[in-house]
């Protein structure tokens, strides 16, 4: 089967170069961190292409929504427009207002980008346990959750460096809002822990192995913490309904007013980035992560990594159907519901979830 | 010493390095918000300082409550201050008159617990296992069998601190709420203007 | 054991050094054109006559806090939820890890309600 095929690859590869380093006198530790860096450069160039695409895929998904075409003039259906866009970026001009914090102004941006790339650190890719997932922590989610949550200070920091108001109330309302989402965000996944008994997110997705039923998304008893996870990554992703910290109208354009350039560049990397790696997680808490709907089946040729990919893909769809579909909500509304509403929906959630498992409906086990 | 140790050590010296460069950086810089910033630095170089030594929750909690969260209650709490740009918060040499001595005091009770503390080490023979998960399974069954009443008294701790900055915070509020609106409805009135 | 989060650390560095380099390709490669007027700070066209950094509501802080409230029950909630299905059931202890954190839980949620009631969670 493909699966195995690839992992077999997989395999083979790694085999031949530790036997080559073993053969040229080069220690274990040497070929690791030469392991580590192929998998940084596979994750760089893979969140850059996500992005890329996701950016496509927001201006045609933008465009049939509002019955337009989106970009159809750079190459065919207009595929080159965001790598030329790219490309534009780096050109421009870098213009640092004169009253800034000269350092806090590049330091945000850069800072925002790091710690988005650095969540995909724990993301198993594919059921291989080599270059596939780079390392199987065994608090994989809660890495994923603290690093994600480091991307605020990131903000904070850049709206202060850029002595903006629009930016610095920009960036207040970005930290206030992701702060409070995040705790939601956090109930949510206590209650997928509960279920598969692990941090990891190989076990987790392992927990959910054997058939489609087996998805979090198809346990009744996940229904709560699923829908918290909806609400509150869409919010922690700051795209509308949930886009206060950038809202246009009354902000400029938030904690980013003063950036362009490259340093806007990274805002706009990290942004997407921390996107993609909340789409890949919410793939794997709840639909499975790189498992084929029907194991045993045809679907098992196709490899894990594309059905990850494909199900993130999905949710950020979703996500972009959702945002140009829905208005934006009020600072005030936003706030309130967070406390008032996907706060308590939280205790709720894991008192469901938690007497599902204790009372055994959680299954045998991985 | 094979590689992986002379890495080991490398890598200790280099999160250790940082975390104290950062942690000096906090007292010496004089703008209080790159303090907050090298502060946060600090907390980071200590969550790596957890995650050499394989204290996985510890890193996580680090991160996740530290560097996320008091790094952004700090941050927040200077933006209530009045007079966060200005140059120096360092005071003269009376601050240093209390301040160093209780500065050594300080240090020797810490040092003192830590050099006379029980250490209790895990199960293994003061190893941690690297097993996923082993460490984290054993904190949470300790938590719910040996130190049960500790953690429920943990909640209580935690209502109380709740409670408690809510008060102080409301006080606060009754005192000089006119000042604070009028900076937010700058911004706000700028937006309805535009 | 360094080398277990190895690979954290090398996406740090990583990260960092793709920055560095793409902003140092940017560097080399953009306009620099700057002239007073550009570099004044935006404000709907008018120049700004006082720095930004002025004092924000107490609301943003009470936040923060419950934020951080919740987040350290977060962190003891971790670790019981990775044992609850072990520890539950006939054979081990029942239901009694369940009403343990439900205690916990409770008097949390006390705090929440206390801080409803009060006006707290109002933003306005």
């Amino acid at each position: 089967m493909a699966n195995t095929v690839v992992k077999t690859i997989l395999d083979v590869i790694r085999v031949w170069a530790e036997n080559l380093a073993r053969h040229w006198g080069i220690p274990p530790v040497f070929v690791s961190i030469l392991a580590w860096i192929a998998a940084f450069v596979f994750v760089i160039v893979l969140v850059l292409l996500m992005v890329l695409l996701a950016v496509y895929l927001e201006r045609k998904v933008s465009g049939y929504i509002q019955s337009r075409l989106g970009p159809m003039r750079v190459g065919p259906i207009g595929l080159f427009q965001t790598p030329m866009d790219a490309l534009k970026i780096l050109t421009k001009e870098d213009i640092v207002p004169r009253d800034a914090d000269k350092i806090m102004h590049t330091i945000g941006p850069v800072f925002f980008f790091v710690v988005a790339v650095a969540g995909y650190v724990v993301i198993p890719w594919d059921r291989g346990a080599i270059a596939a997932r780079v390392v199987d922590l065994n608090i994989g989610v809660l890495l994923v959750m603290a690093l994600s949550s480091l991307g605020l200070l990131g903000i904070m920091v850049g709206g202060w460096g850029s002595n903006n108001k629009w930016s610095l109330l920009g960036a207040m309302r970005a930290v206030a809002q992701m702060i409070s989402y995040e705790v939601a965000l956090l109930l949510a996944i206590v209650c997928v822990v509960m279920q598969a008994g692990s941090l990891s997110l190989a076990a987790i997705t392992a927990d959910q192995g054997g058939s489609l039923l087996q998805w979090n998304i198809l346990r009744w008893w996940m229904w709560p913490a699923l829908l918290l996870y909806v609400i509150a990554s869409a919010a922690e992703s700051k795209r509308i309904p949930f886009d206060i910290p950038e809202a246009e109208s009354e902000l400029v354009s938030g904690y980013h007013t003063e950036y362009s350039g490259m340093k806007f560049g990274f805002f706009f990397l990290g942004e997407y980035a921390h996107l993609f790696v909340i789409a890949l997680i919410g793939t794997i808490l709840f639909l499975g992560g790189w498992q084929s709907p029907l194991p045993g089946s045809i679907a098992d040729f196709v490899p894990g990594f594309i059905w990850l990919m494909a199900k993130a893909l999905a949710i950020i769809i979703i996500t972009m159907w959702v945002r140009w579909t829905l208005p934006r909500l009020r600072v005030d509304q936003l706030m309130q519901f967070a406390w008032k509403g996907l706060v308590p929906l939280g205790f709720v959630a894991i008192l469901v979830t938690g007497l599902a498992v204790a009372l055994g409906l959680g299954g045998g086990g991985i | 010493m094979t590689w992986a140790d002379w890495f080991d050590q490398l890598a200790f010296f280099v999160v250790a390095g940082i975390t104290i460069v950062a942690a000096a950086g906090v007292v010496f810089v004089p703008r209080i918000i790159h303090a907050c910033l090298c502060l946060l630095v600090a907390l980071i170089g200590i969550a790596g300082l957890y995650g050499l030594m394989a204290a996985h929750l510890l890193l996580a909690i680090q991160l996740l409550v530290y560097a996320g969260g008091i790094a952004v209650l700090i941050l927040f709490a200077i933006m209530l201050l009045h007079r966060r740009s200005d140059g120096g918060i360092l005071g003269g040499t009376r601050n240093l008159i209390i301040g160093l001595p209780a500065t050594v005091i300080v240090w020797f009770v810490v040092a003192a617990a830590v050099i006379f503390s029980k250490w209790h080490y895990l199960p293994g023979g003061g190893t941690v296992s690297p097993q996923a998960d082993s460490n984290v399974r054993i904190i949470g069954e300790l938590l719910l069998s040996r130190h049960l009443l500790a953690f429920e008294l943990v909640s209580v701790v935690m209502l109380m601190a709740l409670v408690g900055a809510i008060i102080i915070a409301r006080e606060d509020r009754s005192t000089d709420s006119g000042q604070q609106v009028a900076g937010q409805q700058t911004g706000e009135s700028g937006g309805n203007a535009q | 054991m360094a080398l277990e989060y190895g690979p954290v650390g090398l996406f740090v560095i990583g990260g960092f050094v793709f920055a560095i380099v793409a902003l140092g390709i940017a560097y080399l490669i953009r306009p620099a054109d700057t002239y007073d007027r550009k570099l004044i700070t935006y404000e709907c066209g008018i120049v700004p006559l006082t720095p930004a950094w002025h004092r924000f509501r107490i609301s943003y802080y009470i936040i923060a806090l419950l934020f951080l409230i919740f987040e350290v029950e977060a962190a003891f909630l971790f670790p019981w939820a990775v044992v609850l299905r072990d520890l539950s059931g006939p054979q081990a202890w029942g239901l009694l890890p369940l009403a343990e954190m439900g205690i916990f839980l409770g008097i949390l949620l006390l705090g929440l309600v206390y801080a409803w009631r009060k006006g707290d969670l109002q933003w306005n």
